[in-house]
């Protein structure tokens, strides 16, 4: 599709460990439309920070190996690109950032202003491309922080002036990752890549959270990729969900028909394994696979009930049960989509 | 599922089912707040006031944001913080403020899981050492009948007798938590207090972690205290739970009640907060405002008051006391 943002084809990385090559993703396929909040779901392990670095271009050098695959990005190759021009002209400034913990990002000691005008100096929207040695210009200077001002006030921070002032452990957990979302607006990107960034939060401050990240993304167009493993935070703000399960995308839908009509064997056992009102909590038995040896064709077909004999041999192909409904799973036709009881709670 | 006696040499004064096995009165901690030359300038009121009694069987739940007070209560439980007034009510005795070696016969009875059990395990331990070292502590078994004893816990929390040989890294997270509530109950406790016993796992993890509290309570016939910010989880497996704010319970009540009927407006608020799939969205009705203030300088009267909508001067005036309303229920609130 020509309007895509971003799209992710064929990815396979894999991270050279003492034991051997670890293959965390394999082939992924992943697309983001302009504007469009999507979750990225899976356990520990599965390979959403891998993908989400990968974007970014900050995989580890020395270990991680890209051995197939395309990552386009607005018409652009990135995996092509030269390291010079990611840094200069797509991270930080088309595509931002932002972290789970926002207290390890932010430098210790410096005030939370400096650190914005630092970004400002070089990832600001007027900055000018490639010279380092180019003065911060005054007039520059002043209009990037009213900039940072107005938007303090979007993202509802008390006193932006004041703020500004403060070191990063002055402010609260919630405020630091107000300010993050404003370091991750003030470029103007195109898209946002959030790995978790409510995970450390409280449920009323992830609440505040996720309103304000989403009303931002909506108001603004900026397409946004969250990587959570709290399906219930995913429901919250996505448009669409990808399901990852040991580098493998296995099921992407729409929100609503995710929760309500999951497909995938182990979307529906994730689904199940949320806490709820009937008191049968089911588990998924088994453990995710070691990524060093990891079993062949769909890497759930150990723990996956449904599993036929050709789940061993071959990765399913992709399928399309219903417009804009991906599923990889042999048994699409023989499981029929089942309704899931709403999770109370 | 394992062969194991409980009653043996371990046990002290077996309280009935439902009678109360844990009761704290006008519980408080206080920490002292320093200047930079020592001096001390101020106290941070990690608890104070808190009034639960727990009966023998039950699961109890004590939810709150991070910084209310929830592990510094079970902590101060256990006598790892000394407790600055109250009292503490403990199968009929007193144990408030015990000297180090009475707190150690207690300890046999009365246990904390720590939040990360990655942490709380030696690194250049085996874990078969790890599940000894309580055993060697406080008992005088033999060898042989120690190793009898773990491998039995061993099969209790379904974990397999190879892994009595590996180090704690080489297990997984849910395989940790495993491992350290094991260690606990190779003393038979109880009661137990599980501080945050689910953060960090997965929610199939989770599930299974759950499922397996649920099983051991049965079969040791055990009491918790189940310390967690995650609503869902103490829904699913509490009897009864208590909301903490700022130090103090604001209100405690039946799970089911609490959560159909919630009086207090922060638990209002902390239970509309949590994310209902296919439900309505949280995102677009949420009308909690702020965060909590800073617990070394607290407003006056109702530590809620900043950010609640139902202020009224008398809020301002003097702390609302958690008073019974009928019941199980009990609610500190002026305006309900």
């Amino acid at each position: 599709m020509d309007n895509t943002l971003l799209s992710v084809k064929g990815l396979e990385v894999g991270f050279d460990t003492e034991q051997g090559l670890a293959k965390v993703l394999d082939k992924v396929n992943f697309e983001i439309m302009p504007g469009e909040i999507v979750g990225l779901v899976g356990e520990s392990g599965c390979g959403k920070t891998t993908l989400a670095r990968a974007i970014l271009g900050v995989l580890p050098k020395n270990s991680a190996r890209i051995s197939s695959g395309t990552i386009n990005f607005n018409n652009n190759e990135l995996l092509k690109l030269s390291s010079k021009d990611l840094a200069d002209n797509i991270r930080g400034k088309l595509i931002t950032f932002i972290p789970q913990d926002p207290l390890t990002s932010f430098n210790p000691v410096f005030t939370i202003g400096a650190q914005m005008m630092d970004l400002m100096k070089w990832k600001s929207p007027d900055s000018v491309k490639g010279k380092y040695f180019t003065r911060y210009k005054k007039s520059r200077q002043i209009t990037d922080r009213k900039r940072i001002i107005d938007l303090l006030h979007t993202v509802q921070l008390p006193d932006p002036e004041g703020i500004l002032r403060k070191y990063p452990h002055e402010v609260s957990g919630g405020q630091r990752q107000r300010l993050m979302i404003a370091m991750a607006l003030l470029p103007e990107p195109r898209m946002i890549i959030a790995d978790e960034p409510t995970t450390a939060l409280d449920v009323t401050i992830q609440a505040q959270i996720l309103k304000l990240l989403r009303g931002v993304a909506v108001d603004r167009g900026v397409s946004v990729l969250f990587t959570t493993h709290d399906l219930g935070a995913a429901y919250e703000i996505c448009d669409r969900i990808t399901v990852m399960y040991a580098g493998q995308e296995v099921e992407t839908a729409i929100s609503n028909d995710f929760f309500s009509k999951p497909r995938h064997p182990y979307t529906r056992k994730l689904l199940q394994s949320l806490p709820n009102n009937s008191q049968t909590l089911k588990g998924i038995p088994g453990q995710i696979p070691a990524l060093i040896n990891p079993p062949s064709g769909c890497r759930f077909h150990p723990r996956c009930d449904e599993a036929i004999s050709e789940c061993a041999k071959l990765r399913p192909a992709v399928t399309w049960p219903k417009k804009g409904h991906m599923l990889r799973c042999f048994n699409s036709k023989s499981a029929p989509a089942k309704e899931t009881k709403n999770v109370v709670i | 599922m394992s062969s194991y006696n409980i009653n043996d040499t371990l046990d002290g004064i077996e309280i009935p089912t439902g009678e109360p096995i844990l009761g704290v009165k006008n519980f408080s901690k206080w920490f002292p707040i320093n200047n930079s030359w020592n001096r001390q300038t101020g106290w941070l009121k990690a608890l104070d006031n808190v009034s639960l009694t727990v009966n023998k069987g039950e699961i109890v739940g004590v939810v709150g944001e991070s910084g209310c007070g929830k592990s510094t209560l079970g902590k101060t439980i256990m006598g790892i913080h000394k407790l600055t007034e109250g009292s503490v009510n403990f199968e009929g005795s007193e144990i408030g403020h015990l000297n180090p070696s009475e707190s150690r016969q207690l300890r046999r009875r009365l246990q904390y899981t720590y939040q990360d059990p990655g942490a709380s395990l030696d690194p250049r331990w085996k874990i078969g050492k790890s599940l000894h070292e309580p055993l060697e502590i406080h008992t005088t078994l033999k060898r042989a009948e120690r190793e009898e004893r773990v491998k039995a816990i061993l099969t209790a929390v379904n974990l397999p007798e190879a892994h009595l040989d590996l180090y704690p890294h080489e297990i997984s997270g849910g395989q940790q938590r495993r491992i350290g509530l094991a260690r606990i109950l190779t003393l038979h406790p109880s009661l137990i207090v599980l501080d945050e016993p689910t953060s960090g796992l997965d929610v199939s993890v989770q599930a299974t972690i759950l499922n397996l509290f649920l099983d051991l309570q049965k079969q040791f016939n055990l009491t918790y205290i189940f310390i967690s910010h995650d609503l869902s989880v103490v829904r699913m497996i509490c009897d009864r739970v208590a909301v903490m704010y700022l130090g103090k319970i604001v209100e405690i009540n039946e799970t089911e009640k609490l959560f159909s009927d919630p009086k207090h407006p922060y638990t209002q608020s902390l239970l509309s907060a949590i994310p209902v799939i296919g439900g309505k969205k949280v995102t677009e009705n949420f009308w909690l405002e702020g965060e909590p203030p800073n617990p070394s300088n607290l407003p006056s009267g109702c530590s809620f008051r900043t950010r609640c909508p139902k202020k009224t001067d008398q809020c301002l005036q003097s702390p609302p006391p958690l008073t019974n309303t009928d019941g199980e229920h009990s609610v500190a609130c002026f305006n309900t």
